[in-house]
């Protein structure tokens, strides 16, 4: 009786909370299978749904959206960039402070996570100005850069975390063999950090993916922007049309999506990994 | 030796960035931020003139297009960042920038350029160009006045008539026009059980259609905030009371129950979101750009052959665009008029050229296209522009409602007289002063005293 009496207490509060997360998601999608009429007559459903926005977005119809596909391609591009370099970098910084205990690397590890005492919003400024010194402003390195300066830290930090975890006798036992450091970094250190990594890259990914402000400062050339700074050409106007933004922002909305729900048992996997010492 | 070390790898890193970065160095480059156009029309405009200054000159115009938000935004940045483009024009600039910048000696000087030219400009959208710069401590020309827009007022002439009415019903007076859509259309649409409003008015304190809005009220009363020193008169004791009355008639219409209740939150698309959907039947905008709406959906090879058909029918005959009534005291409304206005920076780095390409994008055969290209929503700053017979041949119902308003007069907001006055807009002063009256039901006098204080605070 107990148990159930707790359950019902839940699901009391799931049901609101559940109800008003995925209303502006509800509220998205029924704007987008919206016609021009019924889209802003505030109906819970629309009376004629249709799939014209869809087809307009993906035949490019529409003058702001132009270059939808190519700025589809370059938010993947940036994303997977991002990724990657923040996963190249933040695993050899792991490796080198909690495994070669290289010296002073706990301090360097600190000194980054300190940058996020300060919000990546005051930091645009400076970064745009550090871009414009090396002449990079308006190259996706820009943006690749500035989003693995801001995902490094904390991808060190979990996967350093998570480093800490592995038994050190495997590095000693690799070292008896004859073991140089780059073959214990490689056959013995990424076999057993793979779900770290996996969360890592996604989290990279995802934060790029969905960056804006950095994004429209860094490029400038609507060839050379992700689809996020695309889609913000919609609000040039107040009477913007509502519908096929709402069409592309699902579109966008549907890869971070994919990619959460492929690899959410490694999500919860590899946040926890680091999260208590053993 | 591990300094040795360091040194290497220093100078790869720094070798890579500067054969990254180092490509385009060989051609003669002008840097050029720009809103995105609403229409292509507009866009292809303005990349022919890129075009055509290319070939001329053979310098290379790195041409940049941003929302309305991101473009002031970013221009923002890089002014502080010390690295903005040679050209900037951004459609919130005269609202939000201008007359900051050229007053903290962050634009350059464009007397030469515009002295040329200075009579082929509309002479109130010109004055608003000339500017003080308290570094040099005068006044001088630090913008282009590109184009202008201006108050209309939008309504439903299909539900007007559902309502039992004809146009010409529709009083010229002050307060017997707005008592018109707020008691008789109203009125008459309730009784035919139908919940709709008179009229949509912005009230949010978020929205700048507030300000635009309010401040064209304040106009109708006469009420002067600014001298053209820029000194405050509003506590003069004429103008405060004309502020009184300007701010109960706009408190009115909300108190009456004449807009919709979340009216009070509304952002700038709200009231053209209710007038589409016919929540409302008349409004007021800053641009023409609700019925703007229905002609892109009519000229939109996209939509069905039906809906581009209804989407013509709601902009030929059902949705017009009027001036505004007579003012309160029965004379004539003059428009309030925001200048859109480019700028050279004094630290762009190719300013000869950035005055060749603002001399040669003013030039009427190239700047007429560009506005044009809005479709309307944007009208003339030159005198030609205006007179051209996209607005003024009378075919279409809508610019030659905004060519009369143009012909009947102009008067600039406050910011060109004292820049500070952005601020009191962006904390929109003025709506928060309505909001006092109908939320905390202060009365008006009070509020506009609140009012005179803060803005004296922020710009006196």
């Amino acid at each position: 009786m107990r148990k159930f009496l707790d359950e019902g207490k839940l699901i009391l509060i799931a049901i609101p909370v559940l109800i008003w997360t995925l209303l502006p998601i509800y509220h998205l999608f029924v704007l987008s299978i919206s016609n021009q009429e019924s889209m802003l007559a505030g109906k819970l459903w629309p009376d004629n749904p249709t799939l014209q926005n869809f087809q307009i977005v993906f035949n490019q119809q529409h003058y702001y959206l132009h270059n939808f596909w190519r700025q589809l391609f370059n938010s993947f591009f940036i994303a997977v960039s991002t990724g990657l370099i923040t996963l190249f970098v933040a695993t050899f910084a792991a490796f080198a402070i909690a495994r070669l205990k290289v010296r002073g690397g706990r301090t360097m590890m600190n000194l980054a996570l300190a940058t996020y005492l300060i919000p990546a919003a005051f930091l645009a400024i400076p970064m745009y100005k550090a871009m414009g010194s090396y002449g990079l402003l308006d190259t996706q390195a820009s943006l690749i850069l500035a989003m693995v300066a801001l995902a490094s830290p904390y991808a060190i930090w979990v996967l350093k975390q998570a480093s800490d975890k592995l038994p050190k006798e495997l590095d000693e036992a690799a070292v008896m063999d004859g073991a140089t450091s780059l073959q214990l970094f490689r056959l013995v250190y990424l076999p057993l950090m793979k779900p770290s990594m996996v969360v890592i890259g996604i989290y990279a990914l995802l934060l790029a993916w969905n960056e804006y402000l950095y994004a429209f400062l860094l490029l400038s050339s609507e060839k050379a922007v992700p689809l996020a700074v695309g889609l913000g050409l919609f609000l040039s106007a107040d009477d913007a049309p509502w519908n096929l933004l709402m069409a592309a922002g699902l579109l966008y909305a549907i890869p971070p999506a994919v990619i959460y729900y492929g690899f959410r048992k490694n999500m919860v996997g590899g946040l926890t990994s680091g999260a208590v010492k053993s | 030796m591990k300094l040795d070390r360091y040194f290497v790898a220093g100078t790869a890193v720094a070798a890579v960035v500067a054969g990254w970065s180092g490509a385009a160095s060989a051609q003669e480059v002008l840097t050029a931020w720009f809103t995105k156009g609403f229409y292509k029309g507009e866009d292809d405009a303005l990349l022919a003139v890129v075009d055509k200054f290319q070939k001329a000159t053979g310098v290379k115009v790195e041409l940049s297009l941003y929302a309305t938000e991101d473009c002031v935004t970013k221009s923002v940045g890089a002014v502080d960042a010390g690295t903005p483009p040679d050209v900037g024009f951004c459609t919130t600039y005269d609202f939000r920038t201008t007359g900051k910048w050229a007053y903290d000696g962050k634009l350059e000087d464009v007397s030469d350029v515009i002295e040329p030219l200075k009579s082929e400009f509309q002479p109130m959208a010109l004055s608003t160009t000339f500017l003080m710069n308290g570094k040099a401590g005068k006044k001088s020309y630090y913008a282009f006045p590109v184009e202008q827009q201006m108050m209309h007022i939008t309504y439903w002439k299909d539900m007007l008539e559902e309502a039992g009415f004809k146009e010409a019903d529709i009083p010229k007076t002050w307060n017997g026009y707005w008592d018109f859509w707020c008691d008789k259309v109203q009125g008459a649409m309730r009784a035919k059980g139908k919940r709709v409003y008179g009229i949509g008015h912005p009230m949010g304190i978020a929205a700048s259609d507030t300000f635009y809005s309010f401040l064209t009220f304040a106009n109708a009363y006469n009420a002067k905030v600014v001298d053209e020193n820029g000194k405050i008169v509003l506590d003069q004791p004429e103008n405060k009371k004309a502020m009184v009355e300007a701010v109960k008639s706009y408190a009115n219409i909300f108190q009456r129950g004449c807009t919709p209740p979340s009216s009070v939150n509304w952002l700038d698309p709200d009231n053209n979101v209710a007038f589409h959907n016919r929540t409302t039947v008349a409004t007021h905008n800053a641009t023409i750009s609700i019925a703007g709406k229905h002609m892109d959906d009519m000229n939109n090879a996209a939509l069905t052959a039906e809906q581009r058909a209804t989407a013509k029918k709601n902009y030929e005959d059902n949705i017009r665009t009027a001036e505004f009534p007579l003012k309160a005291d029965g004379s004539k409304m003059t428009n309030l008029a925001a200048v859109k206005t480019a700028v050279i920076f004094a630290d762009a780095k190719n300013k000869k050229r950035a005055k060749e390409f603002m001399a040669f994008f003013m030039k009427d055969e190239n700047l007429r296209p560009f506005v044009e290209g809005s479709a309307g929503r944007w009208v003339p700053t030159t005198l030609k522009g205006i007179e051209a017979p996209f607005w003024s041949d009378g075919k279409d119902p809508h610019r030659a409602v905004v060519y009369k308003q143009y012909k009947d007069g102009t008067v600039p907001f406050q910011f060109v007289y004292n820049y500070n006055f952005t601020t009191v807009n962006a904390e929109n002063v003025w709506a928060k002063a309505v909001n006092r009256v109908v939320q905390d039901k202060i009365p008006a006098e009070q509020a506009v005293d609140e009012m005179i204080a803060r803005i004296k605070q922020i710009a006196g």
